[in-house]
Order: structure tokens, then sequence, then C-alpha cells
């Protein structure tokens, strides 16, 4: 199974797609997703301090930003948040 | 209680359109706040910024700020977030908060905090394009763990 993840700020210099597919089953908490994006995110941008960047970042549904520690359930969409810059 | 309006757009943003609206004859103070595409920022020449933003939970944050603010100034304010999305030159409008309240210390404390909040919790992001042609995604607040200050950053000139 894989999930979407949309890419804002400066993920969008990691690919010209707005989003990234990646490998995802149901026992999957928030953080395993991440884990699984810095795999995918990594092979794009070699050499990038991407840890640096995902420690500071959060996953968002259409609804709220989520927590680390809960289960994604067969939710397959979500968005990848960078640290914000509006104003 | 008052009303809230918030949008994230590509139009233009029409100061007009927010002066001109009905006003609350209770309201004896109106404040618009509007933050612009500034040319210069960290010592480097802006020729001009894009902004991205999550639309659909950008929307939801600052309707939640708003009504936060709303509550602890007692629920009378009305209040109007606007921020632009997509390629702004100079000069332009990326954002206007308006305020309107009994009295301007209610109305300039609300304001305030409106923006100091969007600028720590709303999910949207900037790119500065530079005159010497490099571009640059601006990296500001953490949406994980982060407490907003009401000092603020100023981390982008406009703002």
């Amino acid at each position: 199974m894989k999930a979407r993840l949309r890419l804002f700020g400066e993920f969008r210099n990691f690919t010209d797609s707005a989003e990234i597919e990646v490998p995802v089953n149901d026992g999957f908490t928030v953080e395993d997703l991440k884990s699984q994006a810095a795999v995918q995110l990594g092979k794009l941008r070699p050499g990038y301090d991407l840890e640096r960047l995902l420690s500071r970042s959060a996953v968002a549904d259409e609804n709220r930003i989520l927590d680390p520690k809960e289960l994604i359930g067969d939710h397959r969409w979500f968005a990848l948040l960078p640290p914000v810059s509006g104003g | 209680v008052g009303t809230i309006s918030v949008k994230v757009q590509t139009d233009r943003i029409r100061l007009d359109e927010i002066l001109l609206a009905p006003v609350n004859p209770r309201h004896g103070a109106q404040i618009l706040f509007t933050g612009r595409v500034r040319n210069l920022n960290l010592g480097k020449a802006v020729r001009a910024v894009s902004y991205d933003a999550f639309e659909p939970l950008a929307e939801k944050i600052l309707s939640s700020i708003c009504t936060d603010v709303q509550k602890k100034a007692g629920e009378l304010l009305d209040i109007v977030v606007i921020h632009r999305i997509g390629h702004l030159e100079i000069g332009e409008v990326s954002v206007a908060v308006y305020v309107g309240a009994p009295h301007r210390d209610e109305a300039y404390r609300a304001s305030r905090e409106i923006l100091e909040q969007l600028k720590a919790r709303a999910p949207i992001w900037k790119k500065e394009h530079y005159e010497d042609g490099d571009s640059e995604w601006l990296q500001g607040h953490a949406l994980c763990g982060h407490t907003p200050s009401l000092e603020g950053d100023h981390s982008h000139g406009s703002v």
C-alpha cells in the first residue's frame, strides 16, 4: 500500500512534483510515515540535511496537524509541512 | 457576537472592499493592518516573493486563531484575515488583517495577536526571489511543538 504525501516549502526543492508516494501499512504511525518519507526524499536530494528539516516538519491532513504517535489507519493522503513563513 | 471572515487567495487583496464593508455601530475603532512585499531581507535585494499554502488547513487554523482572539476580547470583534498566495511583486499586499472593535485598545491588541499567530501557525510559505537570480524558501516557525511569541520575528522584511 502507498500513501501520497503533498510537499510544501523547502520540500518543493526536492522534486518537480508536488507530492511523493511512500509505502505504508495500517499499523504505521505518523512517525513511521515520516521515516518512509525520509527514505524517498533522501534519494531525491542526496547530501541535503534532511534530518534537521524533517525534525522541524509536521504531518497534517486537511483538518489538523497530526500527532507523531497516532496511527494513520486507512488514511492515504497527507501533507508534509516544513517550518512556516507566512505573513 | 462579531463576525469572522478568513480567506487564502490568489487574487489581489482589495483593501477598499474591506474598508467599505458595513461597520457595526457599536464599533468605535477599526484597524487595518497590511503586510507588503519588501525589497530587502537580511541584506539581500529581493525582487519578488512567491507564497504557497496548504489552503484547507490554513483557512481552518486562521479561523481558529480568530475565534480564540475574539473570545478573549469579549466576542464583539469583527475580524477579516486575507492572505495572498502565488507570485507577488515588491509593494504588493501579501496579508491583510482587519479588526473592528468597540475601543482602540482591544482592536490594536487583537490585530497584533492575530498576525503573530498567523506567522507562527498558518501553513503558509514564502519563497524569495533575489535580484542576483537566486531564490530561497524561507523556514520560520516549526508547526511541531512551537509556542508563538507576541514579540514576533523579523525574518522577512514585509511583516
